[in-house]
């Protein structure tokens, strides 16, 4: 045996390097990624990484949470909790995105006004944020509405506080997170795994 | 010497000016018979030429509505000394001195302490600043004449009583020679009859012959009228921009042709003296000139305008037998006592307003408090509140203060978000609403922000709509009548003449209008309604007549005369909505043309006078379960809850005494997880539990999430002593108060919670019993039957969470496990939907149930879809089921959806579950309501 491989050398490299090369990539396309969802076709929430923020120069900042694609349903509702730590940052409120959405009245798109409490928030260091069409459907998300640069479906503002040192690392999480349809089976949730979730990291500096 | 004598002659003509004012003294009456409509006119000229008001409109024979003149006080000028009653009966008449207060403030937006006001009363005198003139060179005339009496004697502003088509024209001249020249006077256009007019009607392409008037003399002199020869007269859309002119012939006439149907303007300036050439001594004259098409011509006669009396009351009588007795609701209630109050079929105090107003008063007092939105009458819909405003204010009532609640108040409170939920409907109802008893409110702004997003939303063409992008006249009609009280603003000026346009252009040849592809009886409705509210006749004037039809013809066809109803469309059968809105829109146009005030406008009501609501008083419960088992240890909690909670009152402490019987003592207590801001402390001593809740660091206000009620404040954990089976325990709260600061002295640092009704009891059991409430009964409205209740049975005595299913021979039913109300209670609790018929007491009967070891299925509220995560699916779940979108509910998805826990499921469940998980608690208001059944 140890004769064959002496006289195949190369061919043996060749087939070592062949299986090398596919190990790396099965790494990169199949290991889940942050959250433990495989991301692929499946539409992901983001809350975007931003770069290295400066203990000393931010006053507020914005975290964008993005979505990358809808489905051929429409969303009348939408909820996402993500936890943060609110014993270094501040929960400031949730501004608008530009994810539109369908609007009954003018026959055009308008933006969604999300639910939520900054108090509550802060409080037990999880962001809850829900969207409710009330039509159930007239003023919906809809993938027709959805543009690859438009695709934040809302941003969350902070404020970091006083406790926070150079190097603290903040992780958000997103915990659930549904584009709820009338029809259950066309949701995207993470409950049922039709919605990956890419968590965000604030990382301090000085 | 020239320029000394002339200013001697000024100064011996302002003095003869003055003491004729002063001396003219006794009064006039002048009745206009054309149009008996609720306008009054007002021109004001300088010189040669109109002046612009505010917005750069001139001022000729501007149109102002007696109603708006009505609600001056001269009092509140300064000028209480010129109120003026001709008749005696009590009542100040409205005068030219009104309207000049009016037109200096509204039209031009002066500063009426500018004004310079001399003279007492029956010769006041303006000395200077009167619609920005800088000193009194002024002249009037009244009806195209010097208000005289027989001696010539003139009348001053505060003793010309004013009547609805009359006018005045005010002329200031820069040099005094006018009193000396014969060439002085006013403009006037006349018709073939040499009678005064300010409207001309021609068709396309035929000469008008327009004849040209100088009234002159006046001042003791009686007037003296020649017609102008020579004379330039322009032409063109607006006055100031000519497109032509002609000259006047030695009859003063002139012809002009226009060769487009429209409406146009006549005018010419004031003129030079004779003896004085270099001063102006005439005023400017205007008329406006209708030219309609040659084919419309044609068909068209020349319309008077038609008498509806006896439709209408045929109509309002029959409204009147057939609701007898209305309530809230948009059948059979607001429009219907609009129509009668408006139409003035009932007097304000008679029985049929006053008994419709106890059943609002105790509507709205159940139904804000339900709804716990600061009097919004519905979380979403805030046209429930100005429908109703809009009723209350026609029949005198206040609707600041109508039971418990100030209805005025949700628009403020709730904010324009609320108002916008509705979209434009919404915004044009708040407006009509709160203008019709101008009503204040906290939130300034309101008003304006109902204004600007109206205007936002007006479409090319003009008009308005609910969707889409071509106008509707329904929508168009009513955002009219909201936006009337704004004209003052150029921009609403603007809209609403584009807008009034717009209706005109919509009109069908039948004198309808489409709603869609149909004409309705409602559309036209609106638009009656809209155009009365503008001073325009929607049965005579030509931009509303289309083929000889008008849209009150038009409404007159939908009229079923032997039901005295009305229909929504043609042959389609009369219908209840389309009687009150073509009713109350021949109202409006009986009103109008009967010269009152507009059928929003309720200047004519008297209100009634109310006394401010007794500040809001919150009354707290306790709720325990029924039966303890006797077994030392054993525990149970007690649950104190309020019914109310106001976050803007500032609260910084809440404290409480509970009573604890001996053989009880206290394990631990907890706050709700809806109260937020302190944190808790608490001692037991001496058969007392002292509980105190504040923030000792921060001082911060104590504030509660969500808007259901009642609300848990604190958890107490009781545990049994020594015991014996069959004793009652009875626990109460007392000493329960709110506190906003730490000053005892001051009675307003604190507030007492009412606590007569805090108070329950348990009794200690042996083995293990059932106790049995029902949670609600449906009232099948929405979803739950009205054949099925929901039931709530805690069993004392069993561990975990084992199967309960009951029993009675007849029916079987699996009792579902539920955590929340098992732990806040602290006893093992189930519910279920079952047949109303069942009695309640069957469940408590411990032969009824088995237990079995297996674990019980359970159902956790607000998680419709089972899947163990309460979100958007969830809350989008419950406004399907509302909705009627898929399958009727089954008793779970009834079970976990109704999580306030009242006879329906409705969209006031789907936000129950929206702020619950915004504020991320997970405690609905039937968990609290379950604590409580067993009092």
């Amino acid at each position: 045996m140890a004769e064959w491989f002496k006289k195949n050398k190369i061919l043996c490299f060749i087939v070592g390097g062949a299986i090398l090369i596919c190990a790396v990539l099965l790494c990169i396309f199949l290991i889940p990624r942050d959250g433990g969802e495989q991301v692929g076709d499946t539409p992901t929430l983001t809350v975007e990484t931003p770069q290295k923020l400066s203990i000393s120069g931010t006053d507020t900042f914005v975290l964008d949470v993005t979505i990358s694609s809808f489905g051929d349903a429409i969303y009348p509702a939408a909820s996402m909790s993500i936890a943060f730590d609110a014993s270094r940052l501040e929960f400031l409120g949730v501004e608008e995105g530009n994810v539109f959405i369908k609007d009954d009245n003018t026959s055009g798109q308008t933006l969604p006004e999300w639910s939520y409490n900054t108090a509550a928030c802060n409080e037990s260091g999880r962001i809850n944020v829900m969207y409710l069409d009330m039509t159930g459907g007239k003023n919906a998300f809809s993938k027709d509405l959805l543009a690859e640069d438009n695709n934040v479906v809302l941003r969350l503002k902070f404020r970091l506080r006083g406790s926070v040192r150079a190097g603290d690392v903040c992780d958000l999480i997103v915990e659930d997170a549904v584009f709820a349809a009338s029809d259950e089976t066309q949701s995207l949730a993470m409950t049922t795994n039709t919605l990956t979730m890419k968590n965000g990291k604030l990382v301090i500096g000085e | 010497m020239k320029t000394t004598k002339k200013r001697m002659t000024m100064k011996i003509v302002s003095v003869m000016l003055s003491i004729i004012m002063v001396v003219g003294i006794l009064p006039i009456v002048v009745s206009a018979t054309e149009p008996a409509q609720d306008m009054v006119y007002i021109s004001a000229s300088d010189d040669a030429n109109y002046i612009n008001d505010k917005n750069g409109s001139p001022m000729a024979y501007v149109g102002v509505s007696l109603a708006d003149l009505a609600t001056i006080d001269l009092t509140a000028y300064g000028l209480g000394d010129y109120v003026y009653d001709a008749d005696g009966d009590g009542n100040a008449e409205i005068t030219a001195l009104h309207l000049y207060i009016y037109t200096h403030t509204t039209i031009f937006g002066l500063d009426w302490n500018d004004v310079t006001v001399t003279g007492g009363a029956g010769s006041i005198y303006f000395a200077g600043g009167l619609f920005g003139f800088s000193d009194e060179n002024l002249r009037y005339n009244y009806n195209g004449a010097y208000p005289a009496d027989e001696n010539g004697w003139g009348f001053t502003a505060d003793r010309i009583v004013l009547s609805a088509g009359d006018y005045l024209d005010v002329a200031h001249f820069s040099d005094w020679s006018f009193y000396m020249d014969s060439a002085y006077g006013f403009h006037y256009f006349v018709d073939g009859s040499d009678a005064i007019t300010h409207s001309y009607t021609v068709e396309e392409d035929t000469a008008l012959s327009v004849k040209l008037m100088l009234v002159g003399g006046g001042m003791g002199s009686g007037d003296v009228s020649s017609f102008e020869a020579g004379y330039t007269i322009s032409y063109g859309s607006s006055i100031g921009t000519a497109t032509g002119t002609v000259t006047t012939d030695d009859s003063g006439v002139a012809s002009i042709t226009f060769s487009e149907a429209g409406t146009y303007y006549v005018w010419c300036d004031g003129g030079y003296g004779a003896e004085y050439p270099d001063a102006i001594v005439s005023s400017p004259a205007n008329a406006t000139v209708t030219v309609t098409s040659a084919t419309s011509s044609e068909l068209e006669t020349p319309r008077v305008a038609q008498d509806v009396s006896a439709t209408l009351d045929a109509t309002l009588a029959q409204l009147a037998a057939t609701v007898t007795a209305p309530a809230f609701g948009t059948n059979a209630g607001e429009w219907t006592v609009l129509c009668l109050a408006r139409g003035e079929y009932y007097a304000k105090d008679n029985a049929y307003f006053a008994d419709y107003y106890e059943r609002i008063v105790e509507t709205v007092n159940t139904t804000a408090a339900s709804v716990n939105m600061n009097g919004a009458l519905h979380k979403n819909k805030s046209t429930d509140n100005s429908r109703l405003i809009v009723a209350l204010s026609a029949i005198g009532k206040d609707a600041t203060s109508v039971g418990d609640w100030n209805l005025v108040e949700a628009y403020s409170a709730n904010g324009f978000t609320w108002i916008k939920k509705q979209g434009i409907n919404g915004a044009i109802w708040a407006l009509i609403a709160l203008d019709s008893n101008n009503y204040a409110t906290t939130d300034t702004t309101i008003r304006q922000q109902c204004v600007d997003y109206i205007l936002e939303m007006q479409l090319e063409d003009g008009g308005w709509t609910l969707s889409g992008t071509v106008a509707d006249p329904d929508i168009t009609g009513m955002t009219l009548q909201a936006l009337y009280n704004y004209r003052d603003q150029e921009a609403v000026a603007t809209a609403c003449t584009e807008a009034i346009t717009c209706l005109s252009n919509m009109q069908q040849t039948s004198g309808g209008f489409l709603y869609g592809t149909s004409e309705t009886s409602e559309s036209a409705a609106q638009v009656i309604v809209a155009l009365t509210t503008w001073g325009i006749n929607p049965d005579t004037d030509s931009r509303f007549v289309k083929s000889g039809k008008s849209v009150v013809d038009a409404i007159l066809e939908y009229y079923v005369e032997n039901e005295a109803m009305f229909e929504h469309q043609l042959g389609a059968g009369s219908n209840g909505m389309a009687t009150d809105q073509a009713t109350y829109a021949l109202v409006a146009y009986d009103r109008f043309i009967n010269g009152k005030t507009s059928l929003y406008n309720y200047s004519d009501v008297t209100f009634e006078t109310v006394t401010p609501p007794a500040t809001t008083e919150f009354s707290a419960t306790l709720g325990l379960p029924e039966n303890v088992e006797n077994v030392p240890g054993t525990t149970f909690n007690g649950v104190v809850s309020v019914d109310g909670w106001d976050n803007e009152a500032g609260y910084k402490l809440i404290d409480m005494i509970v009573n604890v019987p001996e053989g009880l003592t206290v394990t631990g207590v907890t706050a709700g997880s809806r109260l937020m801001g302190g944190t808790l402390s608490y001692n037991l001593a001496d058969g007392k539990l002292r509980i105190v809740y504040f923030d000792a660091n921060a001082n911060s206000d104590l504030t509660t999430s969500g808007n259901s009620f009642p609300i848990e404040l604190f958890n107490i954990t009781f545990s049994v002593g020594s015991v014996t089976v069959g004793d009652t325990f009875n626990i109460t709260v007392t000493d329960m108060s709110l506190k906003f600061s730490s000053d005892s002295s001051d009675d307003a640092s604190v507030e007492n919670i009412v606590t007569d009704e805090a108070t329950d009891s348990i009794t200690i059991v042996e083995g293990r019993t059932f106790s049995a409430g029902v949670l609600y009964t449906g009232d099948g409205v929405d979803l739950i039957p009205a054949d099925k209740k929901a039931v709530l049975v805690t069993v004392t005595q069993l561990e975990g969470t084992k199967k309960l299913t009951y029993n009675d021979g007849t029916n079987t039913i699996e009792f579902k496990y539920n955590a929340e109300i098992a732990e806040t209670m602290g006893i093992a609790a189930y519910v279920a939907l079952v047949d109303a018929d069942i009695a309640t007491e069957n469940f408590e009967n411990a032969e009824n149930f088995t237990i079995d070891e297996a674990d019980a299925s359970s159902i956790t509220f607000a998680d419709i879809n089972g899947d163990g995560v309460i979100n958007a699916q969830d809350a989008l779940a419950a406004v399907d089921m509302w909705l009627r979108t898929g399958d009727a509910p089954t008793d779970d998805e009834i079970l976990t959806a109704n999580v306030n826990g009242d006879s329906r499921i409705d969209t006031y469940d789907a936000l129950g579950i929206v702020e619950a998980f915004v504020y991320d608690d997970r405690e609905y208001a039937i968990v609290t309501k379950a604590t409580t059944i067993f009092d």
